[in-house]
């Protein structure tokens, strides 16, 4: 009864537009409970929409009749569509993007994935067109999930899709949606050739990343890696686009020294690239650095220990003591020395830092090294032990000036306590 | 307008789309994010950008939406706090910045 009264009462809103709608909505959820008054409902939506006076209104309304037929289950609702499609299409070209968007929107709710795909030719502006593809595609991938059957029926149409999505960002963005799915389904080697398709040095550093990171929760990122590697390799070659060093950091970041060392081989200003890696280390992943260091060459090692001791100095802290002890007992260099020296220093551990002056040979670095010590004895109002040390400081100059500053400094001490007095 | 500011031009409005739609990913939902590691990596990338963007620029947007970026960065990193929403309120500041962009393209 109060079906009935509810549906006679529709006709107290003025907009056809909005009564047609109303009607076949109504219209839709009848038919699904089964109640045989949707038939009068539908048939009152068309008498609505027969009074709309604005003829791109009238095919709006029958669009969204169309639709809730469809919702219904009526097998009318793709024969409507069907008719309403001849129609849109002599439209004028701005008109009918907007109403086959409308219809594509429909199509997709449902389900009618194909159909959607099909309509979607028509639409005239690129970008419209491009977002539409993308939001067939995502619907597409989502049937894939879980599904196990015909799968390379269905691959085969979302790369077909693909095709069809040729304007930036949308074609990156529906590549890394299929990569993703790719690997959710678990065609690992597809999703690797997959990445091929990028052209932004951006979308490919965040795909690789995925792809990476997706694998190691399988434990299968060791496995990939060799076949992830050629594939950058290769896009480095052919677009010009050096997505090596990316790689190596990503590699590095993942845990994976060796392929990191290995991409890195590929890049072409290395050394800037290592130190570039082993600053991202220190601040993301203190714990690979040494074993990354253990894997790198003499030479190699040696850069990027030096830079891993600047990122000690600039960021000093007693944490990472462990990682200086190491570099300054493995590397041979007396350059890395005087540095570990100054972060020793900077972390107060004067004793270390002492210690570690006593391997340099070479006089000049000594000095320079005793006298960064003394320096900091200095400031730390230590000037007795500050005047021992210079005595050791070889370099004439180096200790003159030494002397000079301590002299000062006494005398400054003296007058503050005078002053005090 | 030179060629060369044309082309720097597409380059940073291709960044903003590029975070745009990796926005979009991450309020998705996907699991593929529930990695916190990448999570943070992909939030990460986005700061950098944003940030190079935002240094040279007087682009209120821009700014803004960088200064939200940072603070999203800044509580994921020190307190593990992932805030959704102030991630998807950065995304209609970078929408305004594409727009004015194309405007005066």
């Amino acid at each position: 009864m109060l079906i009935k009264e509810a549906l006679a009462s529709v006709d107290a809103i003025q907009s056809p537009y909005i009564r047609a709608v109303t009607y076949a909505r109504i219209g839709a959820t009848l038919a699904l409970a089964k109640n045989p008054l949707y038939e009068q409902a539908f048939k009152k939506a068309f008498d609505a929409a027969e009074e709309i006076d604005n003829p791109i209104e009238i095919l709006k309304a029958l669009l969204a009749i169309a639709f809730y037929l469809g919702k219904a289950k009526m097998k009318s609702s793709k024969k409507m569509f069907r008719q309403l499609a001849d129609d849109i299409m002599i439209l004028p070209k701005k008109t009918r993007d907007k109403l086959f968007r409308d219809l594509i929107s429909y199509m997709l709710q449902l389900g009618e994935i194909d159909e959607a795909f099909y309509y979607s030719e028509y639409i005239s502006n690129k970008k419209l067109k491009n977002e539409i593809l993308v939001n067939i595609l995502k619907e597409y991938l989502s049937t894939l999930v879980g599904e196990k059957i015909r799968i390379i029926y269905r691959i085969r149409k979302i790369e077909l899709i693909l095709e069809h999505i040729s304007e930036e960002p949308y074609r990156s963005y529906a590549i890394a949606e299929i990569i993703k799915s790719y690997l959710k389904i678990g065609e690992y080697d597809r999703a690797i050739l997959m990445i091929k398709e990028l052209k932004s040095r951006y979308w490919l550093k965040q795909t690789v990343k995925e792809v990476l990171f997706y694998l190691k929760h399988k434990d299968l990122d060791k496995k990939y890696a060799d076949r992830l590697l050629t594939v950058a390799i290769e896009i480095s070659d052919n677009l010009a686009i050096d997505i090596n060093e990316d790689l190596a950091v990503i590699f590095a970041i993942n845990g994976d020294i060796a392929h990191s060392v290995e991409a890195l081989s590929h890049v072409s200003d290395k050394e800037q690239k290592l130190i570039e890696i082993m600053k991202v280390l220190m601040e993301r992943r203190p714990g690979t650095v040494i074993p990354y260091l253990q894997t790198l060459d003499p030479k190699d090692s040696e850069i990027a220990s030096k830079a891993v001791l600047n990122y000690l100095i600039d960021n000093p802290s007693p944490e990472y003591s462990s990682i200086a002890r190491y570099i300054s007992e493995k590397i041979e260099s007396e350059e890395v020395i005087v540095k570990a020296v100054q972060y020793y220093l900077k972390i107060g551990q004067v004793v270390e830092a002492a210690r570690m002056t006593s391997r340099l040979k070479s006089r000049k670095l000594r000095s320079l090294a005793l006298g960064d010590i003394a320096h900091y004895l200095l400031k730390n109002n230590k000037i007795g032990d500050a005047l021992d040390l210079v005595m050791h400081v070889e370099d004439p100059k180096l200790s003159s000036v030494l002397i000079s500053e301590i002299l000062v400094k006494v005398i400054e001490d003296e007058l503050k306590k005078e002053h005090r007095v | 307008m030179s060629i060369i500011t044309r082309l720097s031009r597409t380059g940073k409005h291709e960044k903003i789309e590029f975070v745009l739609k990796l926005v979009d990913r991450i309020l998705a939902g996907d699991d593929i994010f529930d990695d916190r590691v990448l999570l943070m990596d992909t939030i990460e990338e986005m700061y950098r950008i944003l940030r190079q963007l935002a240094l040279n620029s007087k682009d209120e947007n821009l700014l803004t939406a960088f200064e939200k970026m940072a603070i999203l960065r800044y509580s994921l990193q020190t307190e593990n706090v992932f805030d959704r929403k102030t991630l998807s309120d950065i995304k209609p500041f970078l929408l305004n910045t594409l727009k004015e962009r194309s405007s005066t393209i």
